[in-house]
């Protein structure tokens, strides 16, 4: 649990989430080469479908090369970090995504803000009033938004906020600052909804694991004041599996976020990797796929440091195996 | 009158119900005690007595659901009733609990001196003083409890052993110098020579700052030891009560007898140990009449018709027997009796066949640095219906050795030989040897509750063990009904599911489906110490009969001295993975290794110089 300990744990777990990348990569370059279409013609874009243009994308592209050597090819080019161009406009995938990333990236830190901020108390609170009315109303709750769909959520929001009472906007990105903040915050809680349910449940079964603890019992005997029971006692030892929680809502809002984005018309990564997906531009869905893949492996990463800062009994040697 | 005036604690007609699924059920019934100003009581009960409610609910510390009615007076204030907000000031400063398991007792993602420190700051002496004054203090009140390293302040509790944590948990409970203590097993889960050091730093911290303590306990010896009376509870109602040293030598009450009479005795080997007949009454049993009538041999029909509250006998003496003045005499020579129960000396013939031959084992986990050494160059042998004991502590060994003999464990080094097999092999092993080797070696678990498959009923689960029989080319399997006699079970039992059945029924389930197989040697690892004193007597009787009847060899895995006396004609003393001590069972009367007198000093007795001794030496 020494720096240095906890340091080499960080670069064995980097190196295994490169392995796994490359992996990763290899499917899903797989899977696009099997989806049904040629390849070609898609390249064709607008160009007419004549021998000679159909050779030049051909050569253009070493399509004609077999495909372990066109996954290496498009592999040693991704390592330096050129992922190839769009097919469509022609603009690097890498930059496409640098320009996408920043919004998908503050919808997701929003999202992750009002999930936490309102599933812990509210978790907390159902778990502290168990069985009693507060409870029901929290775990009801909670049953209805993880059961509705983000999008349907969204277009309730925009029919409601945007529409009716015109409080705030419902379409695009905004112009940075508090005007970005204003059209992220229908899009955030719209996809908070499923969210929340999940962080609530979590919060709600550890606080009531840890509430029946001897050392709960124990403190509140000898005269431990409420508020440090209820932080430093039941709360701090809710944190792990809380923390677990967290991290699969942040995986989810990566995901989550293509459905969102949709909707709202946010120039995101997930409305990118829909419109790549729908224009078949093969490069940009492999660069933006990559990326997820990779920010999942990070959020993981960071779950598990965060363990180890609130546990004190979770070694690294335990953890690295 | 006089008296009145030192009075700490008064509990009057206590009842504590809980409300589930429209019933109410009374858990405690009606229990009156008290407490003076510098004494110690203890309340003495198998599970299910409600001792552990009654005190919660003086803090009202009850989980939700129950309630307590009646009188409690703390200080002159009624801790039955009180607000939450005066309660606040009743825990901590009038009075305070130390808890059983010093595993879960304190936060475990505190620091040690914090949870001293945090309950300091609630005085305003020690608001008032500067930072490192505070830290100092908290150095103080640890060296109080025996913690003299001062690093022990800055460690996490899981990080200590379980008797360095009772001692956090005793002086975190004592930081806001309460004027009650309350123990609730405060010692079970320790090994016995812990279990002697925290009693006696207990008695004297006591005694020294004059403090009243409640200790609550299932054993009879170390409340006569560490008490200055006790109460007995049986099924939530209270039973009888007196000074530890006559309530010791003459109960006045036939569960106090019976009790003390199922307790083993250490220095010799009963033919029988007494036993309570029938099992512990679930909670929904009936609320007039005596509580233990359905168990007790001198029961008569009005006890079941008359409910008899602990009533004064004299000399600060009280029983809740209806037929107390009538059968004195009887309980008295029925004490005589115990006292001097038949003896039997071990048997066991050394010219038997050797079943079971290790030389020079170990056993290791992990490799290089980090490895820990479970066994250490052990030599055993076990002859054809020989009664072996492995002693020690936990983190001594034994029941690793016990797994090593049914191949759930490896041995690392060394010879070991099972009916012929060579077991170091291990999956190298043909098939036919591995079925003799499962075949003729059995297991019976520690914890009964975990051991049987809950959804299972008893039959299948018996009837499972005999088609494993059969496969293993048995040809005297024996039904569920024959397995359910040889434990003492009615044939009623195969219906039932093992939720339904108390720990002692479980037990005997456990020991029937190992026996299910006709093994040679069956390996108990402590199978009664996790069973209730009445119902450990029983089991213990069971598996000397099953003996007597079958031949069968035991390994019986222990930490308990007078356990081992009972069932063991050798005995192998464990420490740290070697064995210290070996010989017939007689070396308990004469042990050579100092590790052995060590542990045979640590068991309980009666008598409070089992406590005194040390302490005085500590004061010095």
């Amino acid at each position: 649990m020494t720096l240095r300990s906890t340091l080499r744990y960080v670069l064995g777990r980097l190196a295994g989430a490169a392995v796994l990348l490359v992996v990763y990569s290899f499917g899903i370059y797989s899977l696009l080469a099997l989806a049904p279409g040629d390849p070609v013609r898609l390249l064709l874009g607008n160009l007419p479908a004549t021998p000679e243009t159909m050779d030049a994308i051909r050569a253009r592209y070493n399509l004609d090369d077999p495909f372990f050597v066109q996954y290496w090819n498009w592999l040693t080019d991704a390592l330096h970090l050129d992922l190839g161009q769009s097919v469509l406009t022609g603009q690097d995938v890498s930059s496409a995504i640098m320009e996408r990333a920043g919004v998908t990236v503050q919808l997701g830190l929003l999202t992750f803000l009002i999930t936490m901020g309102l599933g812990i108390p509210l978790g907390m609170l159902a778990g502290l009033r168990r069985g009693r009315f507060a409870d029901r109303l929290v775990s009801q709750l909670a049953m209805f938004s993880v059961s509705a769909p983000s999008f349907a959520v969204g277009i309730l929001l925009i029919i409601v906020f945007a529409g009716q009472l015109n409080w705030l906007p419902s379409i695009g990105a905004g112009e940075g600052g508090a005007d970005r903040f204003r059209h992220l915050v229908l899009p955030a809680v719209a996809l908070s909804t499923a969210t929340i349910a999940l962080v609530v449940r979590y919060t709600r079964t550890a606080v009531i694991e840890v509430a029946g603890q001897d050392y709960i019992i124990a403190a509140r005997a000898r005269g431990v004041k409420p508020s440090r029971l209820l932080f430093n006692y039941v709360l701090r030892n809710s944190l792990v599996p809380v923390i677990t929680a967290a991290g699969v809502v942040l995986s989810f809002v990566m995901v989550g976020a293509v459905v969102v984005e949709a909707t709202f018309a946010l120039p995101g990564l997930g409305s990118l990797l829909v419109s790549a997906v729908q224009q078949k531009d093969l490069p940009i869905v492999q660069g933006v796929t990559l990326v997820i893949a990779a920010t999942v492996f990070l959020i993981n990463l960071v779950t598990d440091l965060a363990y180890l800062a609130v546990d004190p009994r979770i070694a690294v040697d335990g953890a690295s195996r | 009158m006089t008296e009145h005036a030192t009075r700490l604690l008064d509990v009057a007609g206590l009842t504590i119900g809980l409300r589930a699924g429209g019933e109410e059920r009374v858990l405690v019934d009606g229990v009156d005690l008290h407490l003076d100003l510098g004494e110690t009581i203890g309340i003495v009960g198998e599970s299910g007595s409600g001792k552990s409610l009654s005190v919660r609910s003086l803090l009202q510390l009850l989980p939700a659901g129950f309630t307590a009615t009646g009188a409690a007076q703390l200080s002159g204030v009624n801790v039955l009733t009180a607000s939450e907000r005066d309660m606040r000031r009743v825990r901590g400063r009038q009075a305070s609990m130390i808890l059983q398991d010093p595993f879960t007792m304190l936060n475990p993602l505190m620091r040690v001196g914090r949870h001293l420190e945090e309950v300091l700051r609630e005085k305003p002496q020690y608001r008032a003083m500067s930072k490192p004054e505070r830290a100092a203090e908290v150095l103080r009140r640890l060296e109080e409890v025996g913690i003299t390293d001062p690093s022990v302040a800055r460690r996490y509790p899981f990080q200590l052993s379980g008797g360095m944590r009772q001692r956090v948990g005793i002086a975190a409970t004592l930081a806001t110098d309460p004027a009650l203590i309350i123990a609730d097993e405060p010692t079970t889960a320790l090994d016995a020579v812990t279990q002697q050091e925290i009693l006696e730093l207990l008695i004297s911290i006591q005694r020294q700052r004059h403090m009243s303590m409640i200790m609550i306990t299932h054993d009879l010896r170390v409340a006569f030891a560490a008490c200055d009376r006790v109460y007995v509870m049986y099924a939530g109602a209270m039973m009888e009560a007196g000074p530890s040293d006559e309530l010791s030598r003459s109960p006045r009450h036939p569960y106090t007898l019976g009790l003390l009479a199922s307790e083993p005795p250490l220095d010799r080997r009963l033919a029988r140990l007494p036993v309570i007949k029938g099992e512990l009454p679930s909670v929904r049993a009936r609320e007039v009449g005596c509580r233990f009538a359905d168990r007790c041999e001198w029961a008569v029909p009005a006890c079941s018709e008359e409910t008899v509250r602990l009533a004064p006998i004299g000399d600060d003496r009280a029983s809740a027997c209806l037929r107390v003045d009538e059968i004195g005499s009887d309980l008295a020579a029925r004490f005589e009796t115990v006292e001097h129960g038949a003896e039997e000396p071990a048997l066991q013939d050394l010219s038997a066949p050797v079943i079971v031959s290790l030389d020079g084992v170990s056993k290791q986990y992990g490799h290089g640095s980090g490895a820990v050494t479970a066994l250490a160059d052990v030599s055993l042998t076990i002859r054809q219906g020989q009664a072996v004991a492995l002693v020690g502590e936990s983190g001594s060994g034994k029941t690793t050795l016990g797994r090593c003999l049914v191949g759930l464990e490896s041995v690392t080094q060394g010879a070991a030989e099972v009916f012929g097999i060579d077991i170091t092999q291990g999956s190298r092993l043909p098939r036919t040897d591995v079925r003799a080797w499962r075949s003729k070696v059995q297991y019976v678990f520690q914890d009964p509750y975990s051991s049987l498959n809950p959804r299972m009923t008893i039959g299948q689960t018996l009837a499972e063990a005999g088609r494993q029989a059969a496969l293993f080319g048995d040809t005297r399997v024996l039904s569920v009904e024959e397995v359910l006699e040889r434990v003492g079970l009615r044939p009623q039992y195969a219906a039932r599911r093992p939720s339904a059945l108390s720990g002692g029924e479980r037990q005997r389930v456990a020991i029937g489906r190992a026996l299910a197989l006709n093994p040679e040697l069956l390996i108990c690892d402590e199978p009664v110490s996790a069973l209730d004193v009445s119902v450990q007597a029983q089991v213990l009787n069971l598996l000397n009969d099953i003996r007597r009847e079958t031949g069968i060899a035991l390994l019986f895995i222990t930490h308990d001295l007078a356990v081992v006396r009972q069932v063991a004609d050798t005995v192998y003393v464990l420490e740290k993975g070697r064995v210290v001590e070996t010989g017939s069972a007689e070396i308990l009367d004469s042990p050579t290794s100092g590790y052995t007198k060590q542990l045979l000093e640590a068991v309980p007795r009666t008598s409070s110089d089992w406590l005194g001794k040390r302490s005085q030496m500590g004061k010095s």
